[in-house]
């Protein structure tokens, strides 16, 4: 192998002694959420470093956006994070809405909210059931890609896809809602209402479970602000910190929910704060549909090319994850001269490295599972 | 410019304790954003700083409890000759999104066709510059060709230094690692830059260094 790779390079020690064992978990570790490397840096069990490497899944989505009209971009944008590719999805059309000035009709600002909410219901519950199947727990799992599948069926209606949807467009939505959406998306919310409880009596009361995740994997406020992490992981160390409240955005202005938040900054706070999450959203999903307007759902005037004015401009939406912030530079053409995605799992994942560092090797999957990193979203 | 910088970052601090103490008094905050002036582009407030301020700057940040939202590039050689590093930093307790622009000298000359003429007397640079009136370093001053690395206020600046130096090339002074973050290691061009030719032509001969087989790798 020599001869292709090179030498390998020579690694410092981190440990005193000549006992540091170096470990590679990944990148096709089985409980390696997407291709992500961990090179652990180990004394008997314990961490004494820990450093992610990535890049594993980079598609060079800000170098496509550079070589391609702004409307062209947009099966890019859902496919950042596939697995709340909706909020995505709008989160780019939203962003082109404010620098082209377009103003979206009442109706599509109300179906965006509900497929929004829906589609963040659908990453917490893939997360609930990966997470804990990555503790070992196989039939959460099954439990909750039964709800998922009944969300994906909904949007698939709707938008035409499961994933990665392609439901925005500058101005509005593509396919308008029926009536059967509504009741399909208030048969979901009741159905997961119904669950929750059992969710809670299978696994927030599990004593195994709890031993797993109480005390273990600390983020605390002041990591969380030197490494810009975001989302669950922030709000379960006590920051009320939500951009649907701290920077509204579409018309979530309008609707009543709250910010949950966990003090302890565990893994088992940031289980919490999500399950606690999925109430939140269907407390939007319903008075989004109780207050869905008749009307177009785009706007009247259409155009096929853009030229937005020269400048700068920053959107930034609560995606599942947390803060994802688009950075668009317009220099008046077509193109946009740069395309920045401020991805919320990139930020968290680089403060995995210091949570990781001094905990045992086998709360590793524990942790990182706790965080939710969705790897294409980190390589982009 | 240094000074004035210095003063930008007293008045953040400033600044930052005075919506602490309105969000204590339970103040909504909600209806601030839109009386911001710099609402339609979702910043707060802009400025362009060197890089002898940059440091003391974001301790002031980090002081004041902001944190690193983003750091990225732009390549602007081809019409103003310079590359231009954008920080974004913003706070927990309330919208208050700070941009700074920090220009630099290009390390690598611009290999792409010339600025066209027409182009060239309203480059983008520039036409930013007048639409965002965040002037750009006095002329006379050759730019310098690093940045210094914020790594020791905010660890989060380690992974975005690293990819900036990944994607553009610029070098950060002080950064533990300088090291490729998203590419290969021995990877020896940087995709970002604009004259490294264009996606689909990577392949083909004379249009960049040629980065593997296939394409089409999303999803």
């Amino acid at each position: 192998m020599a001869e292709i790779w090179g030498e390998p390079a020579p690694r410092p020690l981190a440990g005193n002694g000549d006992d540091t064992y170096y470990l590679n978990m990944g990148p096709q570790h089985p409980s390696m959420h997407g291709v992500l490397r961990l090179l652990l840096h180990l004394r008997g069990e314990e961490i004494l470093e820990a450093e992610p490497v990535i890049g594993y899944a980079h598609r060079a989505h800000e170098k496509m956006a550079e070589n391609r009209n702004y409307l062209m971009f947009l099966p890019n944008s859902s496919r950042v994070d596939y697995l709340s590719g909706m909020i995505y999805n709008l989160a780019y059309c939203q962003a082109m809405e404010r620098l082209l000035g377009i103003e979206v009709p009442e109706r599509a600002e109300h179906i965006r909210v509900i497929v929004s909410e829906l589609n963040r219901i659908s990453s917490h519950l893939l997360w609930f059931g990966t997470f804990l199947l990555d503790l070992g727990g196989v039939t959460p799992f099954l439990y909750a890609f039964d709800d998922r599948e009944e969300i994906l069926t909904i949007l698939e209606r709707v938008t035409g896809s499961r994933l990665t949807y392609s439901y925005g467009r500058f101005g509005g939505v593509t396919q308008d809602v029926d009536a059967l959406f509504v009741e399909q998306t208030l048969a979901f919310v009741a159905r997961l209402r119904g669950r929750m409880p059992d969710y809670h009596a299978l696994v927030s009361d599990n004593v195994i479970f709890r031993h797993r995740c109480e005390g273990v994997g600390l983020i605390d406020q002041a990591t969380a602000l030197r490494y810009g992490v975001t989302g669950p992981c922030l709000r379960a160390c006590g920051v009320p910190y939500d951009l649907r409240r701290a920077e509204p955005y579409g018309i979530y202005s309008r609707f009543s929910f709250e910010i949950p938040t966990q003090p302890a900054g565990d893994i088992f706070a940031r289980y919490l704060v999500r399950l606690a999450e999925m109430e939140q959203s269907c407390r939007i999903i319903e008075q989004a549909v109780a207050a869905l307007p008749a009307g177009p759902i785009m706007p009247e005037k259409q155009k096929k090319r853009f030229k937005p004015e020269v400048g700068e401009s920053y959107f930034a939406v609560e995606s599942a994850r947390g803060h994802f912030g688009i950075y668009i530079v317009s220099d008046g053409s077509e193109l946009p001269l740069r395309l920045k995605l401020r991805t919320p799992s990139f930020a968290n994942l680089s403060a995995v490295g210091a949570v990781l560092k001094g905990t045992m090797i086998a709360d590793t999957v524990a942790i990182l599972g706790s965080v939710d990193v969705v790897l294409p979203e980190v390589d982009r | 410019m240094a000074e004035g910088a210095v003063t930008e970052g007293a008045v953040a601090l400033e600044h930052a304790q005075r919506l602490r103490a309105e969000l204590e008094a339970g103040r909504d905050l909600g209806s601030r954003w839109s009386a911001l002036e710099g609402a339609s582009s979702g910043f707060a407030r802009c400025h362009a700083v060197s890089v002898e301020a940059l440091p003391r700057l974001a301790s002031a940040f980090a002081r004041a409890g902001y944190f690193l939202e983003l750091l990225t590039c732009l390549d602007l050689r081809q019409h103003e000759g310079r590359m231009r590093l954008v920080y974004t930093f913003n706070c927990f307790a309330a919208l208050d999104r700070w941009r700074l622009h920090v220009d630099l000298a290009p390390t690598r000359p611009w290999s792409g066709p010339a600025a066209k003429p027409a182009r060239a007397k309203k480059g983008a640079a520039a036409a930013l510059d007048a639409a965002t009136d965040a002037a750009a370093a006095p002329a006379a001053a050759p730019l310098p060709l690093e940045a210094p690395s914020l790594v020791a206020s905010f660890p989060a600046a380690d992974w975005l230094e690293r990819e900036v130096f990944d994607m553009f090339g610029v070098r950060f002074a002080g950064h533990p690692q300088l090291k490729r973050l998203l590419l290969p290691e021995d990877a020896d061009f940087h995709p970002l830059l604009k004259d490294f030719g264009r996606m689909d032509a990577v392949a083909a001969p004379g249009a960049g260094p040629a980065v593997g087989p296939g394409g089409g790798a999303d999803g």
